[in-house]
């Protein structure tokens, strides 16, 4: 195989031309041996028609030979026959009809120059009266064919004649004479042939001679009686013995020729199928043949005519030679490419183990990609996935360091992590066209092409300074899943062929890629994380921000119990009962506004508000409490301000409110400023601009991206030393961005104050619009308690006859409950009905007809939701409020959704219950 | 506004319910389910109510006691049965 190999390998080009020669030649050859044996074939095969012919040609003659001769015999014994003799003889031998091709047989008698007139007188008695002899003309000897058979008009016409006076015949007989033999003339035209068409034929002459002693034989002629002879006309003998010529049923055709010694010349005597045209050539497949017929040689030339040949003969040879060449043709083709294909190895021998031992490494590299990939994404923290990332980075691409900086929609690119390498400062000044480089690909800091060196010239020179120490490569990554634009730049320190080949750039931009989904997916998990763990604290918050309110009006109330309390003690615990209950309304409002936001149900109503008295209550609010925490409070307008707006004045006032609540609670000294003016944005719409300016505690960088989330303060201790919920300013940006402007924080410096801003959009007056939302009634009929509550003045309220008269069904299992809370409403005035599971809160329900059912919800048989709906089902209209255990929103929503109207949570105190009861009946129809 | 005063009989009655709930709780010979069960509801109650009836110091065991009970822990259960019923007693005591 080696051998073979280095012999195509190696050889030259004149090697193809050497193998197409002899390709070539094996054609040829393989045609040369077809043609051969096919000639071989056609020789044998024409020597049997020649056989036919030439056998014909001698049984015919040898036939006539022997009738000649039996004649001579007969002739010699019995005497010269008379005419009729010579009739019946030759009809008894039958000759005529056995040889067909036989124009006659006759008798010439030898004849003296005074015998004429005897032998013309003898011959008119026999009844040959015309009969004559001619020509008469001076000669050595003299003949007259006396008996001639058949004896035809046409053979008649020969009677009489001396055939020895014309030089053909003559020559002939005197041959046949002097040699005693059968001798055979040339082609003559026979006398019996008419004028028109003349006949050619030859004549067969036997001399007939007395029987005499040898030594009395002095000359020939002496003895000489006569000469039989027969005639033979050409066309009929050959017609007679071969049939009429047809080209197309005939194989060969054939010539007959005597070569005259004397003359030198070649005389025809027949043609099976003459040529048409004069010098037709002789065919290249043809045989002569010499036929002795007497004393003759008759010279025969065979040729084949086009039906020898078998249709399909001529085309064989060709045909063989044809298939031999296709089909060398095609193996010289398959070597001649395989000899290609060997070369092309051989020369390109070392850059083929190249490419195939790249793409090994490509494939091992993809597959390490997907690995790699996989390990990332499987990592849920940021400093670990960073951690793997170095590792794989290491193993995989020898990259022996990295860092890694963050971008924030437009902020700098800040520095997240760093494996070893510190020589890159916190925040890297790459402006932004940067980063159009980076999604390109890889961008080397020893950049070769004029593309790279473009974008370099953007970095500022202090980073390239760096950069240009050892061999950097910068990938970037951009992701949006976060719902704000992050750009990742990864700085790599690597080898100087880290980008090498196309697969490893890619591979690289995929693994860098993948770091960046992953740790963007970390930064969300956190988020969530850190959402969670807010809202958690929220609601240990919650808890411990309603309970201290409602700590003080459930004291307060009982110590008011006490009858032996002097006017403004009363007067006193009032007040504060009063306030710490605004308080507690407050805190809910916050929660179920903040509720309402995040579901999307917060409803507005725009409407001219004037601007000048909303800022009159909120320093009548305001004041007080600034002046509680003897601080100062001042509001100041700095602009011209139209008097009137287009807002929703509660919202408006719920968001002031706030802020300027929390300024005043951050603060501990100093004071608190209201400023409100008009300006114009970018867009060039006008807004109304309000900023709360403090001298309080200020926010921390940290405490400034958590500011307004829900649930979340500044940090936990703010909770234990200030209170709050932390809902406040996440519920007034949402409500001012509601309003169609934006609450943000100006600024903030630790221990000096901070700013906000609050702006809303200055609409014209004429195009103030209602965008109340479509009613929603558990919403309205909240607003509507909410006001209720605000409006109520618990302080004169006579809870003896709070509900005198009102028909309340308590739906309570409790035993415990069923007591107090009847005594409670009892003592309240009401008719009090109790049922002790949802079965029969439902009968009694339309049995006892309540103005108000106060529906526990965890009871046997039909808890309170099902049974609320059943009510509802059967038509009652009036309040139900659930009794529950829990204050959550998905609580609330679930009994609302069943039917309730309110809610009261347990455990409460029995002036609460009165008042939730008394609201409802009083300020929440049906 | 005038407070409505819980009758005294009423706060006793709560309180003697109480102790013999808890009284029945601890004697009991029930299977464990059956034990940590009352335990549920029994802590489940006195959280709801016991600060309608003026004992809101009750709150926080009952609490507890509910809290071990959904977590099949009857020492716990126990222990915070008898805190509760120390705080029941002494409430009785001063009461009655």
């Amino acid at each position: 195989m080696k051998k073979l190999k280095r012999l195509l390998v190696l050889s030259h080009e004149w090697n193809v031309f050497l193998v197409l020669l002899i390709i070539i030649s094996i054609s040829l050859f393989s045609w040369w041996t077809v043609k051969v044996h096919l000639e071989k074939e056609w020789q044998a095969r024409l020597d049997f028609e020649m056989g036919k012919v030439t056998g014909v040609i001698d049984r015919e003659f040898y036939g006539y030979g022997q009738a000649l001769m039996d004649l001579k015999a007969v002739f010699q014994v019995g005497g010269i026959f008379n005419s009729k003799e010579f009739k019946e003889y030759i009809e008894s031998t039958q000759v005529l009809r056995r040889f067909p091709g036989m124009q006659g047989i006759g008798f010439a008698q030898k004849l003296e120059r005074t015998e004429f007139s005897d032998l013309e007188k003898n011959m008119r008695t026999q009844g040959y009266e015309d009969f004559k002899f001619w020509p008469d003309s001076e000669r050595s000897l003299y003949t007259s064919i006396t008996l001639i058979q058949p004896e035809d008009w046409r053979n008649k016409k020969a009677l009489g004649f001396d055939m020895s006076s014309e030089l053909i015949r003559r020559t002939a007989m005197d041959k046949s004479l002097i040699e005693n033999s059968l001798t055979i003339s040339d082609p003559v035209i026979l006398v019996q042939e008419d004028a028109e068409v003349h006949q050619r034929g030859v004549l067969i002459y036997l001399p007939v001679k007395k029987i005499v002693q040898a030594a009395d034989a002095q000359d020939p002629k002496d003895a000489l009686l006569g000469f039989s002879y027969a005639i033979v006309r050409i066309n009929r003998f050959f017609n007679g013995a071969f049939g009429v010529p047809e080209f197309y049923n005939e194989k060969i055709n054939y010539r007959i020729e005597i070569f005259d010694k004397k003359m030198g010349t070649t005389i025809p005597v027949y043609e099976r199928f003459p040529s048409r045209e004069g010098g037709r050539e002789i065919p290249e497949f043809s045989r002569t043949y010499q036929a002795k017929v007497f004393d003759k040689n008759w010279t025969i030339h065979f040729e084949p005519l086009p039906h020898f040949f078998n249709w399909y003969e001529r085309y064989i040879p060709i045909l063989f030679a044809f298939v031999t060449l296709v089909m060398l043709s095609v193996i010289f083709v398959a070597l001649w490419s395989t000899q290609q294909f060997l070369k092309f190895s051989e020369r390109h021998k070392n850059s083929l183990s190249q490419i195939s031992k790249n793409k090994s490494e490509e494939i091992a590299l993809f597959r390490k990609l997907n690995m790699v990939k996989a390990d990332l994404s499987a990592a849920i923290d940021g400093d670990s996935i960073f951690d793997r990332f170095c590792m794989h980075m290491s193993e995989v691409f020898g990259v022996d360091d990295c860092v890694v900086f963050v971008r924030e929609q437009k902020g700098p690119y800040e520095k997240r992590f760093q494996k070893i390498l510190n020589v890159f400062p916190d925040f890297l000044p790459i402006p932004t066209e940067f980063e159009d480089f980076l999604s390109e690909g890889i961008l080397p800091s020893r950049a070769q092409d004029e593309n790279e060196a473009r974008a370099l010239d953007l970095l500022s020179n202090e980073t390239r300074a760096l950069l240009a120490d050892h061999p950097y490569y910068m990938v970037g990554a951009v992701l949006h899943e976060s719902g704000k634009k992050t750009s990742v730049l990864v700085i790599l320190r690597g080898p100087e062929n880290l980008c090498d080949s196309e697969m490893k750039e890619y591979a690289i931009q995929r693994v860098v890629g993948q770091f960046a989904m992953s740790y963007d997916k970390a930064i969300l998990l956190r988020r969530a994380e850190d959402a969670n763990f807010m809202k958690s604290s929220f609601l240990a918050n919650m808890s411990h921000e309603i309970r201290t309110p409602l700590g003080v009006i459930v004291g307060y109330s009982e110590i008011l119990a006490d009858e032996e309390l002097s006017p403004q003690e009363k007067e006193a615990i009032g007040k504060s009962i009063k306030r710490n209950g605004k308080e507690l309304a407050r805190l809910i409002d916050d929660i179920l506004d903040i509720s309402k936001v995040e579901a999307g149900k917060l409803h507005f109503e725009m409407a001219q508000v004037n601007l000048e008295s909303l800022i009159h209550e909120i320093k009548s609010i305001m004041e007080a409490r600034a002046i509680d925490k003897k601080i100062q409070f001042n509001i100041a307008k700095l602009s011209n301000v139209p008097s009137y707006v287009v807002t929703d004045d509660v919202r408006l006032k719920q968001i002031l409110v706030n802020i300027v609540g929390n300024a005043i609670k951050f603060t501990e000294k100093g004071g608190v400023k209201i400023l409100y003016k008009t300006g114009t944005n970018e867009a060039g719409e006008q807004y109304l601009e309000f900023q709360v300016q403090d001298t309080g505690v200020g926010i921390s960088e940290k405490g400034r991206e958590v500011l307004f989330k829900a649930f979340s303060q500044a940090d936990v201790s703010t909770t234990r030393k200030y209170g709050g919920t932390g809902l406040g300013l996440a519920l007034s940006k949402r409500l001012a961005q509601l309003l169609g402007g934006d609450l943000f924080l100006l600024e903030s410096s630790i221990g000096k104050g901070s700013t906000f801003c609050l702006r809303i959009p200055l609409k014209d007056l004429n195009q103030g619009t209602m965008l109340t939302m479509r009613p929603e009634v558990t919403s309205m009929k909240r607003e509507g308690l909410e006001d209720s509550q605000r409006d109520i003045d618990w302080v004169n309220m006579d809870l003896k006859n709070l509900l005198r008269g009102t028909r309340i069904l308590l739906v309570e299992d409790s035993e415990d409950n069923q007591e107090i809370f009847s005594h409670f409403l009892r003592g309240a005035g009401a008719e009090v009905q109790i049922a002790e599971d949802g079965l029969t809160a439902v009968e009694q329900a339309f049995k006892f007809n309540p103005d108000i059912i106060l529906m526990d919800i965890q009871i046997p048989k039909m808890d309170g939701r099902e049974a609320t709906k059943k009510i509802r089902q059967k038509g009652f209209t009036k309040n139900i409020i659930a009794l529950t255990a829990h204050a959550l929103h998905e609580e609330l929503q679930s009994t609302l959704e069943a039917g309730c109207n309110g809610q009261i949570t347990k455990p409460v105190s029995g002036e609460l219950l009165l008042q939730e009861v008394y609201f409802y009946l009083n300020h929440r129809s049906s | 506004m005038t407070g409505i005063a819980i009758p005294l009989e009423s706060r006793v009655r709560y309180l003697k319910r109480r102790q013999a709930e808890i009284n029945d709780l601890m004697d009991s010979e029930a299977a464990p389910e059956v034990l940590l069960e009352k335990a549920q509801k029994i802590g489940h109650q006195v959280k709801g109510n016991a600060f309608t009836f003026d004992f809101a110091d009750l709150t926080d065991n009952a609490k507890s006691l509910e809290a071990a009970a959904l977590k099949k822990d009857i020492i716990e259960v126990l222990t915070f049965a008898r805190a509760l019923m120390a705080q029941v007693e002494a409430h009785l005591s001063t009461l009655v």
